[in-house]
C-alpha cells in the first residue's frame, strides 16, 4: 500500500488513536486555556475602546469567535459526514456526533452574545433579519443532527442519516455568510471576512485572532473530550476497552 | 480599577456576555470529562460484578 495512504489509515483505526487523544487532552487543554486567557484579558483590558460603541464593542472578543466557530464547526462536521458517506469511516461518524452539541454550544453563545450587545447599540435584545434568523436556524439543525442520531437505535444506520442531515443543512452556511451583505439588516458587516484589509484598528484586531485561535482550540479540546467517550462505546468489548478497565491492578487506572 | 469593572457604563452588558460564554465552555469541558470517567467506572463495576458471578458458580 501506498505509505501515505497507510499513515492515514491507523488514524482511523480506534486503538491508535485512543491513548493519543489521551497523550494531547493536556496539552490542547493547556494552550486552548492560555489563550483564551491572553486573548480576553488583552481584549478587555488594553484594546482601546471604539469611538462608536465605547467599551461595549468589547462583547466582540466572545461574540466573533463564537459566530464563527458555530459555522467552522459545521463546516467540519459536513467533511466528516462526507466521509461517513463516501468512506463509511466510523471514526468520523463518532467525530460528527460528538461535533454536534459543540456546535450547538457555539451557536448559542452568538445568539446570547449578540443579543446582549443588541441591546444597548440597536435598542433591541433580537430582531427578525437574516443574519440573526439563518444562526438561529443553524442552531435547530445541530439539535436535529444530535436528536437525529440519537433517535435511530443502530448506530451506523443512525451516523448514516445523521450525516445526510449534516450535508443537507450546509447550505444554510453561506447564507448565514452572504447575510448581512444580501439583505438589509441591522447587524454590522464583516470585520474580518478580508483578512488583507481588515476595517478594524491592528491594536483591536490581535486579541480577536488570540481569541479566536483559542476558541478553535477550545472546540479540539471539547472534540477531543467527547471523542474518547464515543469511542469506548462505539466498542464496549473490544480489547483496548477491556484493557482499559481492567480493575486488577493496585493502582487507579488512568482515566 | 472600578472603571474597568464599568466598562464605560456597559459593564452589565459586558460582563454577562463574558461570563455567559465562559460558562458555556466551562460547561462543554466538565460534563464531557465527568461523562467519560463516570462510563469507564461503570464499566469497571460491571466487570467486577461479571467476575464475581463467574467464580460463585
Amino acid at each position: 500500500m501506498n505509505p501515505i495512504l497507510k499513515w492515514l489509515y491507523q488514524w482511523a483505526v480506534p486503538h491508535f488513536v485512543y491513548p493519543r487523544i489521551q497523550a494531547w487532552l493536556p496539552w490542547v487543554g493547556l494552550l486552548a486555556s492560555s489563550l483564551l486567557l491572553v486573548g480576553l484579558g488583552w481584549g478587555l483590558m488594553f484594546a482601546p475602546a471604539d469611538y462608536q460603541q465605547g467599551d461595549a464593542f468589547r462583547i466582540i472578543y466572545v461574540h466573533v469567535p463564537a459566530a464563527w466557530l458555530s459555522m467552522l464547526v459545521y463546516m467540519a462536521m459536513t467533511l466528516m459526514a462526507i466521509s461517513v458517506l463516501v468512506w463509511r469511516i466510523q471514526l468520523a461518524e463518532l467525530a460528527l456526533i460528538a461535533s454536534a452539541p459543540i456546535g450547538a454550544a457555539f451557536t448559542l453563545m452568538a445568539l446570547f452574545t449578540g443579543a446582549i450587545w443588541g441591546k444597548p447599540m440597536w435598542g433591541a435584545w433580537w430582531v427578525w433579519d437574516a443574519r440573526l434568523t439563518s444562526e438561529l436556524i443553524l442552531l435547530f439543525i445541530y439539535l436535529g443532527i444530535f436528536a437525529l442520531y440519537h433517535a435511530i437505535e443502530d448506530k451506523r444506520q443512525a451516523a448514516k442519516a445523521a450525516s445526510l442531515m449534516t450535508v443537507v443543512g450546509v447550505v444554510n452556511i453561506p447564507i448565514i455568510h452572504y447575510s448581512v451583505i444580501w439583505w438589509n439588516t441591522l447587524h454590522q458587516p464583516p470585520s474580518l471576512s478580508k483578512l488583507d484589509t481588515p476595517s478594524i484598528h491592528p491594536d483591536m484586531l490581535w486579541p480577536l485572532l488570540i481569541t479566536l485561535l483559542a476558541f478553535k482550540l477550545l472546540f479540539v479540546w471539547m472534540l477531543l473530550l467527547r471523542l474518547r467517550t464515543e469511542l469506548v462505546l462505539r466498542y464496549p468489548k473490544s480489547a483496548w476497552v477491556q484493557a482499559l478497565i481492567k480493575p486488577n491492578d493496585n493502582k487507579e487506572p488512568k482515566l | 480599577m472600578t472603571e474597568f469593572w464599568a466598562m464605560g457604563g456597559y459593564g452589565a452588558y459586558v460582563w454577562s456576555s463574558v461570563g455567559l460564554s465562559l460558562l458555556v465552555i466551562g460547561y462543554n469541558l466538565l460534563i464531557p470529562y465527568l461523562r467519560h470517567r463516570q462510563l469507564l467506572q461503570s464499566m469497571r463495576q460491571q466487570q467486577l460484578e461479571e467476575a464475581r458471578l463467574h467464580e460463585s458458580s
